[in-house]
């Protein structure tokens, strides 16, 4: 029956690419943002080479440019030479805020986007239109983010945490354009999270209680809170970098009375809780993989959802981690020391609960499993980095060095990009009826586990021995070890490559996937395996039982 | 039997260790073996040094005990490692399907487990976390300092202030002088920056503060032991954050008090430099004499007189790791000002001997230093 044989005004539907543009549906927006953080993966991936091509040339060693200097013989080569340093700066700069802004904080939402209404047997989000338009934003912010490169004095290169007063005494409009682009993305982000802490409190189906929601669902929805309180603190933090730089305001200008200090902390109260947002939904993601291909439930699902909720929690009082060397009280530096420590438990609780889920079950190794087991133990090594930088005397030698570097690569690399890699593998086939290769991920999984573990194990051992972040030439002594992780870069951008390839062929074939390609439901109850791959425009003709299996045990 | 004649080696060998360091400060300490003095102060930070960090070489008294308590969180820690990775690899291979059709188990929870993986990290925490307190409150507690130094940031190098001293000392014909410090004495830093942020980072003495303008932060460290230890900024600061340097030499007492009386004359020695180092065919060494008299007119003493060769043999091999920086030039130019830097180098142990024998010549005749030019003109 038509609309309006039923007396409804006629919808005007598009087709192609004007349906693309013009899509509300939860469904294509989150096929959207896939495409979308795909590419800037791509994308600050190769920014990513462009660093480590530099740190594995002949000219990025001080005492080699020191001889030639000497020997008056011509500069060593190097990528960024002695006049192009601030190029480096833009290159490492847009490498964070790409793969933050744009790659690992999107990709979530992707996923969120395309599933969370599946899981919870809901036709959309709450906001379709806001949906489309959080997605939209960020094309606009990717353009100043990129645009920035082709203007005077190039893109922004104070880093992506852009402290004062070096980002404010920076030239030409690229730390503007930054800024303007971390607005956009950010307010993406609110909006996007509203829609999910709104379409998860009021259109879970019936009989689908808080308790019954799958552990992707909680961890999209607690990262959401995050999002929603978090973000506006960073909007003010750049935005007082704007003023200060437009308009003369002197916020963060010591000189006359205001405190760069004072940016710092703001900025790592929205930035400690973001390394949550980007590590949460791929914490709750990675329980489904590792529950479905050990055909077994969940081991302590309320354990895992409260160890999520604790680490959000303690993830709001522990920024000052980041600035130790920044000159605090000592009793301040005892406290975020001790909280960051507290985090390690609930991280704990959920890697126990995750081999024990494992343990006694039938383990089917599929790619997605692969990355799965490969994010666990990546996981670990980046978290042991993380209590030893929460200690404050050891982390006086260790900050801002490549051990930092290496730490938090092991968890965003090695913990959210392996689960990003794992539920593309995982769910894929449901979000666009497509298999993917098993024998190309297994290539992909190597090539991505080995890449991972080489670049970022070796970062740590440069840091150890003194090698400090952000540099872009070093001492001759850790020319053996950049060596290393360049190499280690190799692997792991190759492994990229593959997968992108990997996913972007698969388009061309037909959408011949199952409605439970990986015949799991029985077990895991997901409402997305319910409905067809791809779901119908409307997801469920008829909202199944819910839950068909629950998580939760019966007590 | 045994013990008493490993005892009396211990004492013989470190009888020799102190011997040796003994001779080697006497030699330095009383001669004026300008040489020895400059390779020893005026070290090229660039040169076949290796880094010492924390946890590969502790030099300071701060560094060693945080690199055992490294030591020690190492160990409590390392299960947490090793464990998970022991138990996933292990479920990995144990739990496999093999196509046996064994059903996989179904249990969901085990609350005593789940209690201990709580309790047990948390326990741990505490193990690490208790001995972490007095440490971090050692480390921040200022102390009575024997050298009071601050320690500016500028883009891109590093200004030293020694207040009691009354010394102030940077960056020296575009190289960033070392830090000079006496070993096992207090060194109290307060670092601020001139502009954006810096951090003060020397790895091997285990401490860092951020440089940022308008507060001083402070830190202190006792070098436990004499070398030369290098670091670089360590907060991204610009363009020049990678070659924004930092060197520290730590000496013994006798040479640090020598090297403080080097630095208290450093500024009238310029003059005398500046006459010495001009162009081979401009190279006039009335000029030079000139100002060998200014300056021992303003006081004469063998230590002035010590200074003033201390410098100027040190300010020619500052020249000499410091050439011309050619990279950005045309190749004509690149090479004119390549040449003009060689000949300036040819031309140094001649203008070294010539000042030499003036000053020699200064204090050996007191009022006048016009005999020596007399005889070198011959």
């Amino acid at each position: 029956m038509t609309a309006t044989a039923i007396g409804l005004p006629e919808i005007k539907r598009y087709t192609g690419v004007m349906d693309w543009l013009t899509t509300v549906d939860h469904k294509k927006i989150g096929l959207l943002y896939f495409w979308f953080t795909l590419t800037m993966g791509i994308v600050g991936g190769f920014l990513a080479g462009g660093i480590r091509l530099q740190l594995a040339l002949p000219g990025a060693v001080l005492e080699t440019i020191h001889r030639a200097h000497l020997d008056g013989t011509a500069e060593p080569f190097a990528l960024f030479g002695d006049t192009d340093r601030g190029l480096y700066n833009q290159f490492m700069t847009m490498h964070a805020s790409v793969m933050i802004f744009m790659v690992i904080i999107p990709s979530f939402a992707s996923f969120g986007n395309y599933l969370v209404p599946l899981m919870i047997g809901a036709r959309d989000m709450a906001f379709p239109k806001m949906n489309g338009f959080a997605f939209w934003l960020l094309i606009p912010a990717a353009m100043l983010m990129f645009g920035s490169f082709f203007v005077t004095g190039g893109a922004a290169q104070s880093g992506w945490t852009a402290y004062p007063p070096l980002s404010i005494n920076s030239q030409g409009p690229g730390q503007d354009m930054w800024i303007l682009g971390v607005h956009l993305a950010g307010l993406s982000s609110i909006l996007g999270a509203i829609n999910f802490l709104v379409t998860m409190t009021n259109m879970r189906a019936p009989g689908m209680t808080w308790l019954k929601m799958p552990l992707f669902c909680w961890a999209v929805f607690i990262t959401s809170i995050l999002q929603f309180a978090a973000t506006p603190v960073l909007a003010s933090a750049v935005t007082m970098l704007l003023t200060d730089r437009n308009f003369g305001t002197t916020f963060l200008d010591a000189s006359k009375g205001g405190d760069p200090v004072l940016y710092q902390h703001i900025f790592w109260f929205y930035s400690h809780p973001a390394v949550y947002i980007m590590v949460l939904p791929g914490f709750g993601a990675v329980t489904h993989i590792i529950a479905a291909f050990s055909q077994k439930r969940v081991f302590g699902y309320l354990g895992m959802v409260l160890a999520i909720a604790a680490i959000a929690l303690l993830g709001f009082v522990v920024w000052a981690h980041h600035m130790f060397s920044v000159g605090m009280p000592t009793a301040l530096l005892a406290w975020f020391m001790y909280a960051s420590y507290g985090i390690g438990v609930p991280t704990g609780v959920k890697i126990f609960s995750w081999i024990a889920t494992m343990w006694g079950g039938n383990i089917r190794f599929t790619t997605a499993m692969k990355f799965a087991c490969g994010m666990v133990s990546l996981f670990v090594l980046g978290g042991f980095g993380g209590l030893i930088l929460a200690t404050v005397p050891i982390d006086y030698s260790l900050h801002d060095t490549y051990y930092v570097v290496g730490h938090f690569h092991y968890t965003l690399v090695g913990g959210s990009v392996m689960v990003l890699f794992g539920m593309t593998y995982f769910w894929w086939p449901k979000m666009t009826g497509r298999m993917l290769n098993e024998t190309v991920g297994t290539v992909v999984f190597w090539f991505m586990f080995l890449g991972v573990l080489i670049t970022f194990a070796t970062m740590h051992v440069s840091g150890i021995v003194g090698m400090p972040r952000r540099i872009p030439v070093y001492y001759e002594d850790f020319k053996f070890l950049n060596h290393i992780t360049t190499f280690g870069y190799l692997l792991t951008i190759i492994g990229a490559l593959i997968f992108f390839v990997q996913v972007v062929w698969s388009m061309r074939k037909p959408a011949t996937a199952t409605d439970d390609p990986w015949a799991i439901n029985d077990l895991q109850g997901g409402l997305e395996w319910a409905t067809s791959s791809p779901p119908p425009v409307y997801n469920f003709a008829k909202v199944p039982p819910i839950p068909i299996v629950s998580q939760m045990p019966e007590h | 039997m045994s013990r008493a004649f490993l005892c009396g080696l211990a004492l013989t060998v470190a009888c020799l260790v102190a011997g040796h360091g003994a001779e080697g400060v006497a030699a330095t300490a009383a001669g004026d073996d300008v040489d020895a003095m400059v390779a020893l102060y005026n070290q090229n930070l660039l040169q076949d040094k290796k880094m010492e960090s924390t946890f590969t070489a502790p030099a300071s008294d701060i560094a060693t005990k945080v690199n055992d308590y490294n030591w020690f969180t190492h160990v409590v820690f390392f299960p947490f490692l090793i464990l998970p990775q022991i138990l996933l690899l292990y479920a990995m291979l144990k739990f496999r399907a093999r196509g046996d059709g064994r059903k996989p188990a179904t249990f969901m929870h085990h609350t005593k487990l789940e209690n201990a993986w709580t309790a047990i990290p948390i326990l741990t925490l505490f193990i690490v976390g208790i001995p972490a307190w007095p440490l971090l409150y050692e480390i921040e507690t200022p102390r009575t300092a024997d050298h009071k130094i601050t320690i500016r940031g500028r883009s891109f190098a590093w200004d030293y202030e020694y207040k009691d001293e009354r010394i102030a000392f940077g960056e020296d014909f575009g190289r960033q002088m070392p830090m000079v410090v006496a070993v096992n004495k207090v060194v109290s830093l307060a670092i601020t920056s001139n502009d954006v942020n810096h951090a003060w980072w020397v790895p091997a003495f285990g401490v860092k503060k951020d440089a940022i303008n308008g507060r001083y932060n402070h830190c202190w460290f006792t070098p436990i032991r004499t070398g030369f230890f290098k670091g670089n900024c360590a907060e991204l600061c610009g363009t020049g954050h990678g070659i924004m340097v930092i060197s520290a030499l730590v000496v013994t007492e006798p040479e640090y008090q020598r090297w403080v009386m080097l630095q208290r004359n450093r500024d009238d020695t310029l003059k005398v430099f500046n006459a010495l180092k001009v162009e081979q065919a401009q190279f006039k060494p009335e000029a030079v004499a000139e100002a060998v008299k200014a300056y021992f007119e303003k006081g004469r003493s063998a230590d002035r007189a010590l200074a003033l060769r201390y410098w100027i043999a040190s300010n020619f091999q500052s020249l000499a790791y410091n050439p011309p920086k050619v990279f950005d030039m045309t190749p004509e130019q690149a090479r004119i000002e390549r040449e003009r830097h060689a000949a300036l180098m040819e031309a140094v142990p001649a203008r070294r001997r010539q000042a030499d024998d003036m000053i020699r010549g200064a204090l050996a005749l007191g009022d006048t230093v016009q005999p020596v030019i007399a005889a070198q003109e011959k």
